[in-house]
């Protein structure tokens, strides 16, 4: 009775509590807590305290795990023993990346950082906006233009240009060393900034001169204070470190000034129109060298060189296989072309080339590498330099590269960044065009017989057998051209450890050219001439400067030494400046062709590896052996290059402890100079993220198909099995196959046979196929009853297009040297990220023996 | 106006199915246009939806009953107008063949009457006339050439259209007419078709266009949908093919215009 009368008693408080709580009686104990520390909120007001509970329990129950309507006991229980579950890896995947960055095209953290500043962003916009409306337009082409005449006539005057060389040199000797109060320097900064920030928006070619001698000006500015007045050390070891920084920053200048008379005034050669008759039109022989490469990846090239626009009798194309192999034999025997091959391989593929000198008699050699598609209108477009100018004995074209290397596959920045061999190919050999210094490249280009026998052939004594070539012509006093229009295209190196096997190639050989036939001695260049070879050579020693700047802060945060014997506010007033100014000027200069920041990247990442193979063959240029750029391989499975990273992880983890003991030092020993000690940390941290995108490169993205499918974009038809016919395009090529991009969705079924019409000029070729994926929008065909001479039809109607490669250049974003800083430090930070991850999947394989699943 | 006349040297090269076709893409660049048959099959009506044959229409202006002139031409949906050759009589529209020789004879004896005809139409001077003529040589291919600025072959890619092309071809010429061969239904698939296209491309040179309309099973299916083909499979290839067509005939119309402008001093 009593017990019944109190359960009544207690419903009845519990009905009036919740009364007055304002709870329904049978709600959550949630919502009993709630209420009793929040107050029900007025009608037609928003329940933030239920909304933000709701959140709260929805991830808690996540989090610990818990399914709904589970007692106290389990949630007691979860909140000490989690349940075990998949780690989730920290660094941001690709796929994701590409699907949030969608149209944007930008980094995401660059993304991010405009959203947040949008406002502001717009208010300065709309504000430069209303300002520029007000200003009086100037007519810049028209101005430049003017002072191009004016300079021209100048010019013409006897001995203006010394005098007016000589006065500018004094001007600038007298800017570089005139000490000023560092007020004054700092107002000099801000001057040169301003000038700097006005003229880069300005287009033609006399602005970037303005900008390249501020720069040079700046720049002599801080050599000579940094020379006279920060070379002062308290101690032995402070000198020895503080010498060895001075030396690499030596470099710096070195490669500044060198640069800057490189790439002054890029030529923009255009093509010269050939003769009306054909029949005065040379002969041509074409080499396509191959070692190891497998079939599929040399029959497009062999296909494409063979059907180029020039008369049929006299072009020839030869396949140089140095592998001996009877299926390529074959092969060249069924497709007409000539195949030549040798006993012993002395040489690799400059031997190559040279025995096939001995065994054809054409008067100009055409070189491809394997993998690189000539367009049909190759020679038309090279040809023409050799008939106007008889002493032209190169003519050279650009590599393109149709698939992303292992920069641009592993940090997904394929056709959104200019990628590492755009400067070279785009800017420095049209700069080296001018003084007459175009390199030959080993492939996409056209050399003339008669000067490359008088040299002796190719190149043997060095491994940058093509570099060597050209250097020897020059010398005898032939001319090169370079023609900046691609004309052929081929594969990327696929992984890290192949790129930088070649980067090795390249430097060693470099650095053998400089020791055997260094382009400062000897007879026949012209002072120029000299000057970009020897950038080019110095370019490649860019390993030890760059670890000096990788592990100098250390020496300052570990030991206290003083390498640069300056406080920090003249460091702010003159590295600054020189900093800036330089930086402005060369994104100006490169800004196309390369981003801000990243040869920084390149750098780091390549500079272990040059290190020891330039000094090595500086010492005794005889050593070291030639290895083959590794092409057309696939990856599996992603995973990180360990053991190409290893040194990155070493110097990262100095960085990183340097970075701690800086933390440290700033609180105990070296309270005095707080802000030296943050200096050297912020280098520390730049230091960091270099090392973090060097490492996060080796980490290797998947590659999942067998054959390498090639971005590819060309108009083609669609003939249903129904008759029906749709307009549509490629988008990219794979032996045997063809990916496709339709207008509509189809609903193809798998496996029905249908046929695609490419076009070449006005002929349609018509190939079989069935269908082997389609999603919505992308198409997947494998071709049916495949043959070369299909693979003929294909490669003509594909690669071998006249415009296959034209504008290919403008998808990229425009290069601003902030938003390029941001993604720099965003790939650093995703690097160490990934280098985080991968430690601990390797922990946890090694530990729990149990290989990670993968996805 | 500009004149531009639809012929072929065979039977079935697709003649009014192009002359439909391009009147809807032309009207759609701004040109007026009208479609006139010039063709005693009188079928141009059925592309512009009728469901029979017409009985008024060119024929109209050549007989005595001068009251029927006023319903010979239609205006279809998107605003071309159509004049159909209109010849059918009796209850179910069978051909009236005393009208049609009737015709004939007025047309035998009269070479520039077509011309006559369209010269009293007044459109813009944008405007384009379209006519589909029978099947050359006739009397009535023989009009529309006279009518006509330009010349559009229709050259569909078989055996028999080649080998009477050059006659045709020298006739034109002959008749100092400038012409556009266009090959019509031709597919990738069929080698016979590349070979004569390209047996085609060597004779004609650059009086061939560019533009080959591709064979597409869904021109006739729209037809029988009574549907544009041009809007209903915008993305097929021949759709394609005709806009760039289409294209081209605005852009020489528009040219001719304002040349012929020039000429006679009018201000354009």
């Amino acid at each position: 009775m009593s017990g019944a009368a109190s359960v009544s008693a207690m419903a009845r408080i519990k009905a009036t509590l919740a009364h007055q709580l304002g709870v329904d009686a049978d709600g959550s104990r949630r919502l009993w807590l709630l209420r009793l520390l929040f107050r029900p909120p007025r009608s037609g007001q928003p329940d933030w305290a239920m909304q933000w509970s709701d959140t709260l329990a929805q991830h808690l129950h996540e989090e610990l795990h818990i399914g709904a309507g589970e007692g106290a006991g389990v949630w007691m229980k979860r909140l000490f023993f989690r349940p075990l579950r998949r780690r989730v890896h920290l660094a941001a995947s690709l796929h994701h990346a590409r699907h949030h960055r969608g149209q944007q095209r930008r980094s995401m953290l660059a993304g991010r950082i405009s959203r947040w500043l949008a406002p502001a962003y717009g208010a300065v916009g709309r504000a430069t906006h209303a300002v520029s409306e007000r200003l009086p337009s100037v007519p810049w082409q028209k101005v430049s233009e003017r002072i191009d005449e004016w300079s021209f006539k100048l010019d013409r005057v006897p001995y203006v240009r010394p005098v007016v060389l000589l006065l500018a040199l004094a001007a600038a000797l007298a800017f570089w060393t005139t000490p000023v109060p560092l007020a004054a320097q700092f107002r000099l900064f801000v001057l040169v900034c301003l000038v700097m920030v006005v003229v880069r928006h300005i287009p033609g070619r006399w602005p970037t001169m303005l900008m390249v001698s501020l720069s040079i000006l700046m720049a002599g500015r801080y050599i000579w204070w940094r020379t006279t007045e920060t070379l002062r050390f308290s101690s032995a070891v402070e000198t020895v470190f503080g010498y060895i920084l001075y030396s690499a920053e030596f470099y710096t200048w070195i490669v500044l000034f060198l640069g800057y008379a490189q790439t002054a005034w890029p030529l923009h050669r255009k093509p010269m129109p050939l003769p009306e008759d054909r029949d005065s039109w040379p002969t041509v022989d074409v080499y396509i060298p191959t070692y190891n490469e497998p079939l599929s990846v040399v029959s497009p090239a062999v296909l494409a060189a063979k059907s180029m626009d020039w008369p049929r009798e006299k072009l020839r194309v030869y396949v140089l296989d140095d592998g001996s192999r009877e299926e390529f034999q074959r092969f060249a025997a069924e497709v007409g072309v000539g195949y030549l091959t040798r006993e012993e391989h002395h040489f690799a593929k400059a031997g190559n080339i040279n025995h096939a000198l001995g065994l054809t008699s054409g008067e100009y050699i055409a070189i491809f590498d394997c993998d690189h598609i000539p367009t049909r209108s190759f020679l038309q477009t090279t040809m023409g330099e050799f008939l106007a100018d008889p002493k032209c004995a190169l003519v050279q074209t650009p590599h393109h590269f149709f698939s992303p290397d292992p920069f641009e596959r592993n940090y997904d920045t394929f056709m959104r960044v200019p990628s590492e061999g755009s400067l070279f190919y785009g800017l420095i050999q049209d700069g080296n065009d001018f003084w007459n210094a175009t390199f030959f490249c080993g492939s996409c280009a056209v050399i003339k017989r008669a000067p490359l026998l008088e040299v002796g052939g190719i190149a043997v004594e060095t491994v940058t057998e093509d570099a060597h070539t050209a250097l020897k012509m020059h010398r005898r006093g032939y001319r090169s051209a370079y023609l900046r229009i691609v004309q052929a295209a081929g594969l990327a190196t696929e992984s890290l450890s192949g790129l930088v096997g070649q980067r090795i190639r390249w430097a060693r050989g470099m650095a053998q050219i400089f020791r055997v036939d260094n382009p400062w001695i000897g007879k026949g260049l012209s002072f120029f001439q000299r000057v970009c070879y020897s950038n080019a050579m110095l370019h490649f020693f860019y390993g030890f400067p760059r670890l000096i700047f990788l592990v100098m802060p250390c020496a300052y945060l570990f030991f206290g030494l003083h390498v640069f014997n300056a406080d920090a506010v003249s460091v702010m007033a003159y590295v600054l400046p020189y900093l800036y100014v330089a930086g402005l000027a060369n994104s100006r200069i490169q800004g196309q062709y390369r981003h801000s920041f990243w040869a920084e990247v390149y750098e780091s990442v390549l500079a272990w590896y040059t290190v020891m193979p330039t000094t090595v063959a500086f010492i005794n240029p005889k050593k070291g052996k030639f290895n083959v750029t590794a092409k057309g391989g696939l990856i599996e499975e992603a995973y990180l290059d360990w053991s190409t990273s290893k040194p990155y992880m070493w110097l990262l983890a100095l960085n990183l402890a340097g970075l701690v003991a800086g933390v440290v030092r700033i609180f105990t020993v070296q309270r005095d100079e707080p802000v030296t000690v943050l200096m050297n940390m912020v280098w520390g941290l730049f230091n960091v993220a270099m090392l973090g995108a060097a490492v996060g490169v080796a980490k290797e993205a998947k590659q999942v198909r067998v054959a390498h499918h090639v971005p590819l974009r060309v108009p083609a038809t669609l003939i249903l099995p129904d008759g029906k016919t749709i307009a549509c395009h490629t988008e990219n090529y794979s032996t045997g196959g063809l990916g496709i991009v339709l207008p509509e969705p189809l609903g193809l079924k798998r496996g029905e046979t249908l046929g695609v019409a490419l076009q070449r000029g006005s002929m349609e070729y018509y190939f079989r196929a069935v269908v082997a994926r389609n999603t919505e929008m992308h198409l997947g065909l494998k071709f049916e009853d495949w043959s070369y001479e299909k693979e003929l039809q294909l490669v003509q109607c594909t690669f071998g297009r006249a415009d296959a490669w034209v504008r290919w250049d403008e998808q990229f974003v425009r290069d601003a040297p902030l938003h390029s800083f941001i993604e720099v430090i965003e790939m650093g930070y995703q690097g160490v990220l990934r280098l985080f991850d991968a430690a601990l999947d390797a922990i946890e394989t090694t530990v729990l023996r149990r290989p990670r699943q993968p996805g | 106006m500009k004149t531009i006349a639809i012929i072929s040297s065979v039977g079935g090269a697709g003649r009014t199915t192009l002359t439909a076709m391009l009147a809807g893409l032309l009207k759609a660049r701004e040109h007026a246009v009208l479609a006139v048959e010039c063709d005693p099959a009188n079928v141009l009506a059925t592309y512009c939806g009728l469901h029979e044959p017409a009985r008024h229409g060119v024929a109209s202006y050549a007989s005595t009953a001068a009251d029927t002139v006023g319903q010979a031409a239609l205006e279809g949906d998107d605003g071309v107008l159509w004049l159909p050759w209109g010849s059918a009589g009796g209850d179910h529209g069978e051909p009236d063949v005393e009208r049609d020789q009737h015709m004939a004879t007025v047309l035998q004896a009269q070479p520039s009457w077509l011309r006559g005809l369209l010269g009293r139409v007044d459109l813009p001077t944008s405007g384009v006339a379209l006519v589909d003529a029978a099947t050359w040589p006739s009397v009535h291919a023989a009009q529309a050439i006279d009518a006509a600025d330009l010349v559009l072959v229709v050259v569909p890619p078989r055996p028999l259209a080649c080998a009477t092309l050059p006659r045709l071809r020298a006739e034109l010429k002959r008749l100092g007419k400038p012409g556009l061969y266009v090959a019509n239904a031709v597919s990738p698939a069929a080698q016979l078709h590349i070979d004569i296209l390209a047996m085609l491309r060597h004779a004609l040179g650059a009086e061939l266009s560019a533009y080959r309309i591709h064979a597409d099973a869904g021109i006739p299916e729209a037809l029988a949908r009574n549907q544009n083909f041009h809007l209903s499979a915008p993305h097929s290839q021949a759709a394609h093919d005709l806009q760039g067509l289409a294209s081209w005939l605005s852009s020489w119309a528009k040219r001719a215009a304002n040349s012929h402008a020039h000429a006679s001093g009018v201000a354009p």
